[in-house]
């Protein structure tokens, strides 16, 4: 395994899917270049693993949070597109109000303000 | 749902699948590749980054195509298919697994079809779970008829059954129905049938819908013997009249009364009775039209309407009980108890305190339901002795096989195979053999299923819908992967407990003939052996009782004599006519080309009919604790020598025997001595119908016993007399003898009595002697299961014996081999191994037997004229055992005696 460049960050575990629903917000999209979208958005500090990427779209799609199907790309080639159902968007809604609180919580705990143990 | 869907076409379209996923990453690789061809890398460099960004391709599309399916279900899978290889691969293993189960299974899967057809198929109707049926256990005074609706318990009387009707709570209605036999025409011919006599209420509480037409309504059955209607079923109405639309308006005709068809019911439904369908519906009141004699519509002291309701919605079975009794004990209280004048208080409090019976009625009313399950325990104790033999069979194969295998699960084990891993694979390929055998058993099963009902046909066994569905196929798959798990698990075990290193070393050769394996082997033998025994000497019993029936000297001459029988009245014949058509049809058939003589009889011989009524006999003395019942037959001139059952003294009954002539009664010799007669009996005089009844008829002639109503049963005292000089014949029975072949004799009867009465049905027309065998049938039919599951069951066990055998003397080839060496003679050797077998046998033969007198003593009522331990039929079971085991172990034997010893030590 190639060692990994230190300026990129690991993904937690659990956050690529709501990275790519919250991706497929903008509109349809395929894997690669939803890929782009988060490397490019995160100011390429995260990384988005191929050998994750492909899976956790289709357990998106088998969980019935987007759905795809069969294009063709801006260049003319036929290109997999995934899109945010209703129940996704919903979904994106949930995850999103709960990573919020638990980075909340998160940068509480670690915030080096007043710290002292009772 | 779709989800779940999609993810099983995805486990079955795997290839088609992964090239998707392969072509989706392909446009990522070449997008990527893009990017970096636009920030100014080399094209080729660009495209090995980005595959190289990719990684393992192969993992991906797993990875990815992981989403969709189990990946255990998907292992299971690949067991599956690998289990299929392999029993590809060893066909002739396979197929001695898969048949032994598919006969096992096959004759379990068509009992079951049978007890699931009488006792567990639904009717076709809505909801028939919230059906239930009445009953009125206890003793009933007065007179009780019941008929193939149910037990005589299940009667109630009409007025009942209105009272219960009118004031319900908790039932949406209680319906009434009583089934009529009648000779029923449509479209110009006539043939026995089934009307089911039923409340006009009956459809709306079952919530059958019509097929056309109506059902019946209030209207219908408002007064007695009215509205006279015909709802008929599908069946009839396809089989009669074509499926004609146009069918409501036109009439049948039942017992000579013309009822106009209103309707058609629901397709499928045939009546409330499993086993008895009917042809058609009247109302309930019409009884007394086709049964002239019959008016018991307001007696409270005659039973005869069976009864059921439907719950209202909500109320439970549990919740009905006590309301529908309580409602019960107060009609009985107040309106029946008056009526009982006889009865004593305590029988008063007994009467008015029976209990109301409430019971599950999805099923319908059938006598077959009560008297089925004891038959049908008793053939699935059979057919499971026969599925446990089989499954012997799978369980020995299963272990010589994976002994064989050693080799190859010892390898799997050293590369990392977990045990669960292995056991697992090696159960999935028992199940999947086992599935294949239910497969094939279901198959075999229906087969079975047809054979079976051949056989049960003659003894009366009702027609039952035997297709298949779902309680069938869940039954016939749980018995297979029962039979899979349960006999795949030791040899699995057994197999997995691998010795690496030996196991490597050797091959596999012999290493796991270890000894619990072997002790394994030797018990599924005996306990085949042992219930193969059993099994056996029960189809001996069987054979041997039937031999005796076989025996039986009827007294009838049943050679070249022809039987059937007519029944007038049910075509609205009034007694004198009935007389009178009897009279001219003895006329014409006597003189019918290739008859000799014809004579009547209003009880038909050997068919299982008995007339009986108490005599008073001249000289012997009268008293209440005294039996003076005799059974009798009123007969034809000439009944005598038409029958061929011995006059021992004085005449037959002549023409002469007429209304106003002297009376007249031949006795049979039974009837001598019972009634202290004596040696001269003739001219002696007897009174019939009650045990005072004055002394007018006078005995003319002495008969020899012969056979009554069967063949097995005991000749009672019979007097036979004139049945011109009966009051109401209904119906008689011919006896034709012929001169030429009785088969063209059968052909020419119909056309004679056609010219009588074209409108008349002839029931069992048959030879004599055929219908001694119809009646033997119960005999037979128990014999013919017997011999066939006992037939089953020891091919199968020797069909396993043989298995361990081959395998027993391939695995000591070497032994063989030394002794041979070492001087043995083959005769030797084939000694060794025949002596095995035959002390396996007997050793497992005597514990059958121990089994097999116990079963003979469970069936030593059906069995005629001997006792359920005859030494012979023991000694012949095992001997017929030891005579197919030693069968079955003589090719192995021979070939232990033709091993080679040079090639046999250099084995190793």
């Amino acid at each position: 395994m190639p060692p990994k460049s230190p300026s990129r960050v690991e993904l937690l575990q659990g956050t690529l899917d709501l990275l790519i629903l919250r991706a497929l917000v903008l509109g349809p999209a395929h894997g690669h270049a939803v890929a782009k979208h988060i490397q490019r958005t995160s100011e390429e500090l995260l990384q988005v693993e191929t050998g994750s990427l492909y899976p956790a779209l289709h357990r998106l799609e088998a969980k019935g949070w987007v759905d795809a199907s069969w294009e063709r790309s801006d260049k003319g080639k036929r290109a997999r597109y995934y899109r945010l159902t209703r129940a996704g968007r919903k979904q994106l809604a949930a995850e999103q109000s709960r990573w919020e609180a638990f980075s909340r919580a998160m940068s509480l705990l670690l915030a080096p303000a007043k710290e002292k143990l009772p | 749902m779709r989800r779940l869907l999609r993810r099983f076409a995805r486990l079955f379209w795997r290839r088609r699948d992964a090239d998707a996923i392969r072509e989706e990453l392909a446009f990522h690789v070449d997008e990527d590749a893009d990017d970096r061809i636009a920030t100014g890398v080399a094209p080729d460099d660009a495209r090995r980054a980005a595959r190289r960004e990719l990684g393992n391709a192969t993992i991906v599309v797993e990875d990815t195509r992981a989403v969709w399916t189990w990946p255990a279900l998907e292992r299971m899978v690949g067991d599956v298919r690998y289990a299929l290889r392999r029993a590809v691969r060893a066909p002739i293993f396979s197929l001695v697994a898969i048949v032994s189960l598919a006969l096992g299974i096959g004759a379990n899967a068509a009992v079951f079809s049978l007890y699931n057809a009488v006792l567990l198929r639904p009717l076709p109707v809505p909801d028939a779970s919230a059906l239930v049926n009445l009953a009125s256990p206890g003793d009933k005074d007065g007179s009780v008829s019941c008929n193939r609706s149910g037990s005589c318990d299940n009667v109630f009387s009409y007025p009942m059954f209105r009272d219960l009707d009118k004031r319900q709570d908790v039932l949406t209605g209680v319906a009434g129905h009583w089934m009529e036999r009648v000779n029923l025409a449509a479209a110009g011919s006539t043939a026995p049938g089934q009307i089911d006599l039923v409340s006009s209420n009956y459809f709306s509480v079952l919530r059958l819908a019509p097929a056309i037409g109506r059902l019946f309504g209030p209207d219908d059955d408002r007064a007695a013997g009215g509205a006279p209607v015909v709802v008929l079923t599908h069946d009839y109405w396809l089989s009669h009249f074509n499926g004609a639309s146009n069918v409501v308006g036109q009439t049948v005709v039942a017992n000579g009364i013309t009822l106009t068809v209103v309707g058609v019911a629901a397709e499928g439904f045939t009546g409330t009775a499993v086993g008895v369908p009917v042809d058609a519906f009247a109302p309930i009141t019409l009884r007394s039209r086709l049964e002239p004699e019959f008016n018991d519509y307001a007696a409270r002291r005659s039973y005869w309407v069976y009864l059921f309701g439907r719950l209202k919605p909500g109320v439970s079975i549990d919740a009905a009980r006590p309301s529908l009794n309580g409602l019960y004990h107060a009609i009985l209280a107040n309106v029946d108890a008056p009526l009982q004048t006889k009865m004593d208080d305590a029988a008063r409090a007994r009467f008015v305190s029976r209990p109301l019976a409430v019971e599950p009625g999805a099923g319908g009313q059938s006598r077959l339901r009560e008297l089925a399950p004891t038959a049908m325990w008793m053939l699935f104790a059979v057919t499971s002795v026969v599925l446990l033999i089989a499954c012997a069979n799978l369980a020995n194969l299963l272990l010589a096989r994976s002994a064989a295998r050693t080799a190859e699960l010892a390898v799997r084990a050293s590369i990392g195979a977990s045990r669960g891993r292995l056991v697992g694979q090696l159960l999935i390929e028992a199940c999947t053999l086992s599935a294949a055998g239910g497969l094939a058993g279901l198959v075999l099963g229906q087969w079975l299923l047809a054979a079976l009902s051949r056989i049960l046909e003659p003894m009366g066994f009702p027609t039952v819908d035997t297709s298949l569905d779902w309680r069938v196929l869940t039954f016939a798959v749980g018995a297979s992967l029962a039979t899979g798990l349960i006999f795949g698990v030791f040899p699995a075990l057994h197999s997995t407990r691998i010795d690496l290193a030996p196991a490597l070393k050797d091959q596999g050769a012999r290493s796991t003939g270890t000894r619990s394996a072997a002790r394994f082997r030797a018990a599924m033998i005996f306990v085949q052996m042992a219930l193969a025994t059993v099994l056996l000497v029960s189809a001996g019993l069987f054979i041997r009782s039937l031999v005796n029936v076989g025996r039986v000297d009827l007294g009838i001459d049943v050679d070249r004599l022809i039987t059937f029988t007519i029944y007038p009245q049910l075509n609205g014949y009034a007694p004198e006519a009935t007389r009178d058509l009897l009279e001219r049809a003895e006329g014409a058939l006597a003189v019918a080309p290739g008859a000799e003589r014809a004579s009547a009889s209003t009880v038909a011989l050997v068919a299982d009919s008995y007339h009986g009524t108490s005599v008073n006999v001249e000289g012997f003395a009268t008293g209440p604790d005294k039996d003076h019942g005799s059974a009798y037959s009123r007969v034809g001139p000439d009944f005598f020598k038409t029958t061929g059952i011995r006059l021992v003294a004085g005449r037959d009954i002549a023409a002469a025997d007429r209304p106003g002539a002297p009376k007249v009664a031949v006795v049979n010799e039974t009837f001598v001595r019972k009634f202290h007669l004596g040696s001269n009996p003739i001219g002696k005089r007897i009174g019939i119908g009650d045990n005072d009844a004055p002394l007018d008829t006078e005995i003319v002639g002495v008969a020899a016993d012969a056979a009554y109503n069967g063949v097995t049963t005991d000749v009672p005292p019979v007097f036979y007399a004139p049945y011109r000089q009966d009051d109401h014949p209904g119906g008689a029975t011919f006896y034709v003898r012929t001169s030429i072949d009785p088969d063209s004799m059968l052909k020419t009867i119909p056309a004679v009595m056609a010219r009588l009465d074209p409108n008349l049905p002839l029931e069992q027309l048959r030879t004599m002697a055929e219908q001694v065998r119809v009646n033997e049938n119960g005999s037979r039919v128990i014999a013919t299961l017997a011999v066939s599951f006992a037939a089953l069951a020891t091919l199968l066990a020797s069909i396993g014996l043989y298995g361990v055998l081959a395998y027993t003397v391939s695995q000591r080839t070497r032994e063989f081999g030394v002794r041979m060496a070492l001087g043995a003679a083959p005769g030797h050797v084939r000694r060794l191994v025949l002596g095995h077998v035959a002390r396996l046998t007997i050793v497992a033969a005597v514990v059958g037997i121990g089994g097999a007198l116990l079963v003979g003593r469970a069936v030593e009522s059906l069995l005629f004229r001997m006792n359920g331990h005859d030494p012979w039929v023991i000694a012949a079971g095992v001997g017929v055992l030891l005579a197919v085991a030693l069968a079955a172990g003589a090719a192995p034997a021979w070939r232990a005696s033709r091993i080679d010893p040079i090639r046999a030590l250099r084995y190793e």
